[in-house]
Formats: C-alpha cells, structure tokens, sequence
C-alpha cells in the first residue's frame, strides 16, 4: 500500500490530505446552523452565588414540554415515596436518558446527615439508587 | 431571594425563576414547574426557630437520631487538611476504664439512639477501649447503626472480624489519586501496606462491599471526582463505594494551616462542580457514588415538598434535640472538630439542661439567606467559626452548585447555562 502513489504522493497521504481538507474532523470546525447553546463560557460561576445582575425581561419564549409532568405513582400523602422519572440532559438541553426512581418523602434532609457516614446502611431510609 | 435561571430544554432557551424562600420553581408565565408534585407539599413541616450560638430553646432529647462518641483527638496520621490540628493536645482521651461508667450514664439517661458514630482522631488508635465498648453499645442498641470513620492504617483481618461480629461497616478514608496530604515519611499509603491491603481485601470478601465505603477529600491538586472514583476501582474492586462529596473546607479560621490547605483554586473549583455533574448526570457512573446520589436526591425531596426556608435546620442535627456528641466522660460537647473543655455544654447525666449552644443558624447570614444553593448546603457546618464558615462557602458551592444542576437536569430534562440573582 505504501509503494502505490499519484504524482509521487503516496495513495494513503494523499487520501488523509483530502479528507482532511473536505470534511471538518473537529467540533471547532463544524458550523452551528442551528444556533445551539454550547456549554461555553456562560454557564454560570461556582465560586459563590454573590456575582449578580439585574434581569430586564424574560425571554418571550414559552415553556416547553419538560420532563416531571409524567409518570408519577401516587403514594401518601406528605410521607412515602413516590416514583418520579428521572432525566439526564447535554448541554442542548436534549434528555439523553431517562429512568424512574423512587423517591423518599420526608421531612428535611437534616435527619440524614453526615450522610457519607450512613447513608446506604441507613435503617431509617433506602437512598439505594 | 429570586434568581433567574438560564436554561436550554430540547435545545431551545427559556429563563425560568426560583425562589429559595419558597423553594419553588416558576416557568416564564409565573407556573409553579412542579405543580403535579403538590400533593406532596409539605403542608406540617416542622418550622425552624433560628438558633445563634449563645441562644438555642432546644434541649438535648432523650431519644438520639445520631450520637457521636468522641474518644480523643489522638491520631497516627498528621493530614495537611485536618480539622483538628488545632486541638491534638488539648481534649479528652478515653481510656478503658470509662467504659462502664459511659454505658451506665447511657442506661440511666438515654431512651433510644438510631445511629452510633466513633470519632478520634483515629478510632482505631483507642482499640483497647473499642473493644470494650462497642459489645456494650450493641447490647444496649441492639438495632443501632455504629460506624468509626477511621483512615484504616491500623486494619488487620481480626479488626475486620470484630466489625464483622458487631455490625459495623467499614468506613476508610483515603483520597485516591492525590493522597499525598494524608502521607508523611511515617504513614505511607495504606493501600501500600500488605497487612492493611489484606485486611480490606478481606472485609471485602467478608462484609461485601455495600458494607465498605471509601470517603475522600477532594482538596487542591485532586479535585476531579471521576478520577478518584476510578482509582478505587482500579486498585481495590470494581463495585467499590466511594464518596466524593467530602470536598475539603476550613473548619477553623485560626488554624493556619486547616486554612491554607483547604483552598482551592476557582478553577479547581470548576472541575469539582463539574465533575459531580457528570457523575450524577450520568446512567451509567451515577451509581459508582452514592453519597452524591443520596444528597441530590435530599435536595430534590425539598422541591417536590416545597420545603420553605424556614424548615433548614442545618447541616448536621448537632443543633436540634436529637443530635449530640459526647466523650466518655458523659461532656456534652459542641462538634467533634473542637473537642475541647470550652465547647463543653453540659453532661449526659442530665440532657434536660442540656442547649444545644454554639451553634449559628443559616438565617442569621445573609450570603444564605441570599443563597441559591441554601437548600442543600444548609449553611455549611453550624458549629465553624464565622471566618471558617465564610472561607468554606466557595467550596461548598461549587459541591452544591452541581446538586442544583444535576436535579434541575433530573426533574426537568433542562440543562442549567447560568443563574442571575434577581432584585427582591
């Protein structure tokens, strides 16, 4: 393969050379028609919460179809669980994944901390995903 | 206090609000975005009186959901990020003969107890009393869930054999691929020590590894969890548990040292939130850390309830009734990070005078007041000084920022760009 050329360029050069001129191979280099929002530098600081700005205005655009609308198992009221669908999204907002799993009712999480150290062999609450 | 959130759901932009006063999330037209979890509200939560360190109306209940027993700050290891460092020599160590007496004060005083921690120092440095001890704490509270988190140096096989017996899983702490702060010429890693090696291999063999947990720090240097997860699965098992959520902070703003290494870069920073992120936001990672699991899942429950504001307690139940630590001398002590004779509240021969003092509520601080993430971080330690807890609140953030974002993923299928506070 690497004796065979064209005008003394080695057919495998020659076929990388083309595709690499033809056809973008970095995301860098493929064009955003659709105008996605990119996980860029606008997702938002982790330092703290105190770097504020005054919203002028919503968007105008309305809410779209989101995920918790559905599949919700009734259980009792204020206590229990319930089963809740669970969604994991990229950075288009776009749900890759969805799962149920159930969810444990109950007061505040402040009976469960220290969690590192029970959770999972907590008697008081299954966290098990 | 409102803020805007920026998100993208299928792919398009919408800016929705969410009040952490209420605890409720508003799309563009005022709609509560979890109206169909409102069966759920929490119509009777219990509302917080807010509690600052000299004055606190709870008093010490006889029925304990957490107790924690402090045997002594002795420890083999010297750990750059300690929490101790500064009280080595200055609280009070057991010793075998307290024993007896401690149960006692127990049976004389305390009803029940759902969950028994062992804290040092190292645990395991005070095992001649350990023996001694846990049988009759297991005797007594026989349903009790006992845990000793221990940097496990000191593990042997019939170590294991006693957590075996006794029902206590094993709790390691180790950071992973950046251990180097835990390290000195004296311990070495204790995944380098045959016998400890031995000892783990075995309690896994033994106890099963839901019944073994690894709980690393994330400090300056090894701040992205997925490698730290890996590590554990690369050199011990692959369905080792490992949390990640510990990430380092400064729990006293007078110790120079606790201060410096518990810095971290904003960058660093990013790569932890982000990280976590990832994990949680991730079928098939997720479940490699459940403690992460475990907290967003605490945050999401606050949604769906709609649990207000005033219903943070804090991050620990040191402050309510049903939170104590104490020695084996029966002192009613502050926190197990300042276990000293001046945080020292009363004695367990008498839990009705005994406040829950020294403890500041997350109301009395207007950066959580004002605060997205309040719901999760709960104020951070109650018991830190208030410079400690001023220095935590970056890192507490960005862990916390991460839940924030992974449970508006996982309830909403949005992924959050960025959050603007809004004018009250």
């Amino acid at each position: 393969m690497s004796k065979l050329t064209i005008n003394s360029t080695a057919i495998e050069t020659a076929v990388q050379q083309t595709a690499q001129s033809k056809f973008p191979t970095k995301m860098s280099q493929l064009t955003n028609d659709s105008g996605y929002v990119t996980a860029s530098g606008s997702v938002d600081s982790v330092s703290t919460a105190t770097n504020t700005s005054r919203i002028t205005g919503g968007s105008g655009v309305s809410a779209g179809t989101y995920g918790a609308g559905g599949n919700v198992t009734v259980g009792n009221k204020g206590s229990g669980s319930i089963s809740i669908p669970y969604f994991t999204v990229n950075a288009q907002g776009r749900v890759t994944a969805s799962y149920n799993r159930t969810l444990y009712i109950n007061t505040h999480c402040n009976d469960c901390s220290h969690c590192s150290y029970t959770c999972s062999y907590c008697s008081n609450c299954d966290c098990q995903p | 206090m409102k803020f805007k959130l920026n998100v993208v759901v299928d792919e398009k932009p919408h800016q929705w609000v969410y009040d952490n006063i209420v605890n409720v999330f508003y799309d563009e037209n005022g709609n509560d975005l979890l109206k169909d979890f409102l069966p759920y509200k929490a119509d009777n939560y219990e509302k917080v009186i807010p509690f600052t360190r000299e004055c606190n109306d709870n008093k010490k209940s006889t029925y304990l959901k957490l107790m924690e027993i402090h045997l002594g700050t002795k420890c083999n290891f010297n750990c750059k990020y300690c929490s101790q460092t500064a009280y080595r020599n200055s609280s009070y160590s057991a010793s075998p003969k307290d024993v007896d007496p401690f149960i006692d004060l127990l049976k004389n005083n305390v009803e029940k107890i759902d969950r028994i921690q062992l804290w040092g120092g190292e645990p395991l440095v005070y095992w001649k009393t350990i023996q001694l001890l846990v049988p009759k704490l297991r005797e007594l509270y026989p349903n009790a869930f006992i845990t000793m988190p221990s940097n496990g140096s000191l593990l042997t096989k019939d170590k294991i054999d006693f957590y075996h017996k006794y029902n206590i899983p094993l709790f390691i702490s180790h950071d992973g691929c950046g251990n180097e702060k835990r390290e000195s010429e004296k311990n070495q890693d204790i995944l380098k020590n045959p016998t400890v090696r031995e000892a783990l291999d075995y309690a896994h063999e033994v106890l099963g590894a839901d019944r073994i947990s690894i709980n690393a720090t994330p400090s300056s240097g090894n701040t992205n969890p997925e490698k730290i997860i890996k590590f554990f699965k690369k050199e011990l098992w692959d369905d080792v548990k490992v949390c990640t959520h510990n990430i380092v902070r400064c729990h006293n703003s007078k110790d120079p040292q606790g201060v410096e290494f518990s810095k971290l870069s904003e960058e660093e920073r990013k790569e932890y939130s982000d990280g976590i992120f990832e994990i949680l936001n991730n079928t098939e990672n997720f479940i490699n850390d459940y403690s992460l699991v475990r907290r967003r899942q605490n945050l999401i429950n606050t949604w769906v309830q709609h649990l207000p504001f005033d219903s943070i307690i804090a991050e620990c139940p040191l402050p309510s009734p049903h939170g104590i630590v104490v020695n084996l001398r029966g002192d009613v002590l502050q926190c197990h990070n300042h276990p000293i004779a001046s945080k020292t509240y009363g004695h367990l021969s008498d839990l009705s005078k005994v406040n829950a003092l020294g403890y500041i509520h997350c109301s009395f601080k207007e950066r959580c007041r004002n605060c997205l993430v309040v719901h999760g971080c709960c104020g951070g330690c109650p018991s830190s000084d208030d410079k400690a807890n001023e220095l935590a609140c970056p890192n507490l953030y960005a862990l916390h920022y991460a839940f924030f974002k992974s449970g508006v993923a996982a309830l909403f299928g949005a992924y959050l760009t960025s959050v603007e506070k809004l004018e009250e």
